[in-house]
């Protein structure tokens, strides 16, 4: 606890920076009351502080005061530097299934190829994010739409690799956040201190939509880009990934079916991941969807990726005009790690020569 | 934001899936200016979605009542269809908060104006604000379902006074006892806590949520989950889980004492003097680090309370005291009877009075409440108007809401010889007419010769005068009062004489709106020989097998349309069999139809049942009911 304290940090949720305290008082939550309770922990042993620290918070003091109380876990700063990637995509673009197919197979050990493991930092959000998505997502049952006005981060877990331990933010809200022109919009806030974003693009069935063409605007793209490019870091350090959701209904279209059968990856090939990049954007453009392909023009370090989060389409279940929908298989991901182990590999989490060449042109 | 506020009307919108949009937006509305719909787009917006909690299933609707704090509120009615889960269609009326009070919000649980589909660009009609007064059926309908809630509601208020200003969760009550739990709530504690804590709710609410934190913007002062959601960020309201064992709370007393008061109408000066000597004062007054939640106000020690409390208390006083009360003729629900203006007002306010009219003296009030010109003016709105819009609708369903069809030969060729063969004197007229539309003159041939078959006296030539004098009045506004009111006068004496000459006898039984109503046939309650149509000799006793859940028995009611009478308690045979008994036939309308039945009831409603029996009074019958068995006596 004392080697962070003082260390400058920024609150993944309303984006101030602030110096880490370094008081022993750390806050534990009362599941029964569903409320903080402030602890002093100067008296317990070393182990005991540790343990309770690994299961405490430190409510943000939000400087700004532009958020509501919110909270990080008390060990947050005693890794290296957080990482805190966002999920940008229209509305039903498939974020939240991909970052739960994700976070699901990181946990089933699908990053171990790169000797990094998984664990949770927030324990307690963790089980939220589990009980609210990868439970329901692993019954085979559709996710919910999410909720608009989201500022709280999806889940935050700790990767430990040649890298290092790294605390990893996610940021899932709801694409018509992302859209939104609105400046006092705080669910999008999280761009200011991302370091790294997926975009999510899906092919959207012409059925559905009445449309047979790509539309020719991607709104939650462009506003993302936009407000990223203006950060006074720019563009030249962030590293981008375009992940292709859905693309289990691209299994017989080239060039997507030779990268969905290939299945998960068990290396980094800055070659191949290239090579996929530009079947990707060959594909994008081949279709007209160009203003998707923004983010690939905008940054320097970008890759593109096919993805399929659940492997097929839900299907309605129940009477008529019962909204539920199931996936009458069970869910099969396909390539959903290969944005995240692009991600890792562009942040340095993942190391060596074939890693530090990964999006690169 | 100005029309919202406006006194005279209330604006609505509809959100959904726009694949235009690529998102869940408004996807029509009444405002003048679509920013005023996006404005409270925004202001709805997080609240817009139903998602599951746990493995509970999504309710297949949920209403929501918010008070903006700017002299502006929004009900809001989400229902389980639309796009997917979590991006479901909704709708609002949304207009100044004197008119959408909690009162009026929760009177609409049921009504007709709820859309559940709207086209995508529809322009949707601002309402008027005389749609949402009234509701005084509704609202009664609440009270009558609280009565089975005293239990949970005795705890629910004993955990709002323990913290008047919080904000309130209430998780594991059932979905359909969450309108009237609100209700009870408001109406049993408002006054109470407006005159003793100088406190003033807005009782807003939301029947189904699926989270509660601090980071959900503008959530309702009072929420119903259906199980406690996990939550990352803190909880700042008063938790009541039903599920589990109560709190021990220094206001139990207070709260069942001001519970009874709103069963019984008992003036809630008795709470406060019982309070007085149970409670200290200085229990139950906020404490100072604990602000005021969001819209509610602490009421200053020397600022009057307002009228609106003293109202809540007074209809809690009437519904104790309905008896007492003489129904006016310009409000209640004979005056909303006369305000409709489509067949589906008209139908809703009927279903209202036949909740209500199960209760005798409630009918009793309401003949007192009537003469012959408002028997006359009803009557008018059901045989000549209510029957031209459905014909009209049952047209437009054919040939397009803008008889856009007719411009097709075969289509015209169809409708004369609708006109030229049918039955229906006022469809072939109405399909004349609209023929206007489509300047086809062979169907307006048709029909005028249909009108001069039937002797009218009104020429072609007068006709085509008249039309000609509606569609200079379209184009000359100033003119059009005038012309159209001449013109419909004509039309519809035409149309009216032509309809009772040509009808068939039976056709014809309606009695005409002057003519004096006959006394229905009602027979001996107490008789043994039989009273009603299907109904054998009384008494009759009958078997029937069947199983109740548990915590059910078997009654046994003379089912006469949709009121039930009770008749008694049946007796068990072992194996599922049950003896019941059928003692007297109670009062009903000439030409309807009794029944027999057996009925798996809740035994704690068995005692009330009883009571009814000897005073031949219409029982409700309770959603936890089980279904009709029918019995060969």
């Amino acid at each position: 606890m004392t080697e962070s304290a003082g260390r400058r940090v920024r609150c993944p949720i309303c984006a101030d920076e602030y110096p880490w305290p370094d008081d022993p008082v750390i806050s534990l939550f009362d599941e029964e009351n569903d409320a903080y309770q402030l602890v002093d922990v100067s008296t317990a042993t070393p182990e005991k502080q540790a343990d309770l620290a690994r299961r405490g918070y430190r409510e943000c003091p939000n400087p700004s005061g532009d958020t509501p109380q919110h909270y990080l876990p008390a060990t947050y700063v005693d890794y290296l530097a957080p990482l805190v990637i966002g999920l940008v995509g229209a509305p039903a673009s498939g974020k939240t299934h991909l970052l739960t197919a994700m976070i699901r197979q990181a946990y089933m050990g699908g990053l171990r190829a790169h000797r990094i493991t998984t664990a949770a930092l927030d324990f307690r959000r963790h089980a939220d994010f589990r009980s609210r998505y990868i439970d329901r997502f692993e019954k085979g049952d559709a996710l919910p739409g999410t909720e608009t006005g989201v500022v709280e981060a999806a889940d935050i877990l700790l990767l430990r690799g040649p890298g290092g331990e790294r605390p990893v933010t996610f940021f899932d809200v709801a694409g018509e956040d992302l859209q939104s022109t609105a400046a006092l919009n705080r669910s999008s806030r999280f761009l200011v201190g991302a370091n790294a974003v997926i975009f999510v693009y899906a092919p959207e069935d012409p059925l559905e939509t009445k449309e047979a063409a790509a539309p020719t605007e991607n709104r939650s793209f462009d506003l993302a880009v936009e407000r990223l490019q203006g950060r006074p870091a720019g563009t030249d350090r962030l590293p981008v990934t375009v992940a292709v959701t859905k693309s289990d209904r691209l299994r017989y279209v080239a060039p997507a079916d030779r990268w969905l059968r290939r299945g998960d990856e068990h290396m980094v090939d800055a070659t191949r991941i290239r090579a996929e990049s530009r079947d990707v954007f060959s594909y994008l453009h081949h279709i007209g969807a160009g203003a998707s392909l923004g983010p690939f023009e905008t940054f320097k370090r970008c890759t593109l990726h096919f993805v399929s989060a659940s492997g097929g389409d839900a299907i309605p279940v129940g009477g008529r005009g019962n909204l539920d929908k199931h996936f009458a298989r069970g869910v099969r991901p396909i390539r959903v790690l290969e944005p995240l182990v692009s991600i890792l590999a562009m942040t340095g989490m993942i190391t060596g020569p074939e890693a530090s060449k990964v999006g690169l042109p | 934001m100005t029309e919202a506020r406006s006194g005279n009307a209330v604006q609505q919108a509809f959100f959904g899936w726009s694949h235009d949009d690529n998102g869940l937006t408004v996807l029509a509305h009444s405002f003048l200016q679509r920013e005023d719909a996006q404005r409270y787009h925004r202001r709805l917006e997080p609240h817009l979605r139903l998602r599951p909690v746990g493995d509970n299933a999504v309710p297949a609707m949920a209403l929501s009542y918010f008070d903006f704090g700017d002299g502006t509120a929004a009900v809001l009615r989400r229902v389980h269809t639309g796009h997917s889960i979590g991006r479901n269609d909704s709708h609002a009326f949304i207009g100044p908060s004197e008119v959408l009070n909690v009162r009026t919000a929760l009177s609409l649980g049921e009504s007709p104006l709820w859309k559940d589909k709207v086209s995508p660009g529809y322009q949707m009609p601002g309402l008027s604000a005389n749609l949402f007064t009234g509701g005084d059926a509704a609202i009664e309908e609440l009270f009558h379902r609280s009565v089975q809630l005293e239990t949970e509601l005795v705890v629910v208020l004993s955990r709002l006074l323990d913290q008047p200003t919080a904000p309130l969760s209430v998780i594991g009550l059932r979905d359909r006892d969450r309108l009237p739990m609100v209700w009870a709530l408001a109406a049993a504690a408002d006054l109470y806590l407006r005159d003793e804590l100088r406190l003033a709710r807005l009782w807003s609410f939301s029947t189904y949520e699926d989270r509660h934190d601090a980071s959900v913007d503008r959530l309702p002062e009072i929420v119903f989950l259906p199980e406690k959601p996990s939550s990352i960020a803190p909880v700042h309201r008063t938790i009541v889980d039903l599920g589990k064992e109560p709190t021990a709370s220094a206001n139990e007393a207070v709260a069942a004492q001001l519970i009874e008061a709103y069963f019984t109408g008992t003036p809630y000066t008795a709470v406060v003097q019982a309070r007085q000597v149970a409670v200290s004062a200085s229990d139950l007054v906020p404490h100072d680090d604990e602000p005021p939640a969001n819209g509610r106000a602490v009421l200053a020690a020397d600022e009057p309370v307002p009228a609106e409390g003293h109202q809540q208390l007074e209809e809690v006083r009437r519904h104790r005291s309905r008896s007492e009360d003489a129904m006016p003729s310009g409000s209640g629900p004979i005056a909303a009877l006369l305000r409709v203006k489509t067949v589906a007002e008209f139908d809703a306010e009927l279903g209202r009075l036949e909740i209500a009219a199960q209760l005798r003296h409630y009918r009793e009030q309401l003949r007192a409440g009537i003469d012959v010109g408002v028997v006359d003016a009803i009557a008018n709105f059901a045989e000549f108007t209510a029957g031209r819009e459905l014909l009209l609708r049952l047209l437009k369903v054919l040939y397009g809401v803008e008889f856009e069809d007719m411009a097709e030969p075969a289509v015209r060729k169809q409708a004369i010889k609708f006109i030229r063969n049918g039955r229906s004197d006022r469809l072939a007229m109405i399909l004349g007419g609209t023929a206007r539309r489509n300047e086809s003159e062979p169907v307006r041939s048709a029909a005028f010769e249909r009108l001069a078959a039937m002797g009218n006296p009104v020429t072609p030539t007068l006709m085509h005068r008249t039309e000609r004098a509606m569609r200079l009045a379209h184009r000359r506004r100033y003119l059009s009062a005038a012309v159209v009111v001449a013109a419909i006068a004509l039309l519809g004496f035409a149309f009216l004489l032509g309809y009772l000459a040509g009808q068939p006898q039976p056709a014809q039984a309606v009695p005409a709106a002057s003519q004096p109503v006959a006394p229905p046939e009602t027979t001996s309650a107490s008789g043994t020989s039989g009273t009603l149509p299907g109904l054998p000799a009384l008494p009759v006793t009958g078997t029937v097998n069947s199983t109740p859940d548990a915590g059910h028995h078997l009654f046994s009611f003379v089912k006469v349309g949709i009121r039930y009478y009770p008749q008694a308690k049946c007796s068990s045979l072992g194996n599922g069999g049950w003896r019941c008994e059928w003692r007297s036939a109670p009062q009903a309308r000439s030409g309807e139809q009794a029944e027999l039945v057996a009925v798996a009831v809740p035994q704690t409603q068995s005692s009330r049942l009883a009571e009814q029996v000897g005073n031949n009074e219409a029982a409700i019958r309770g959603e936890d009911w089980g279904p009709d068995l029918p019995l060969a006596p």
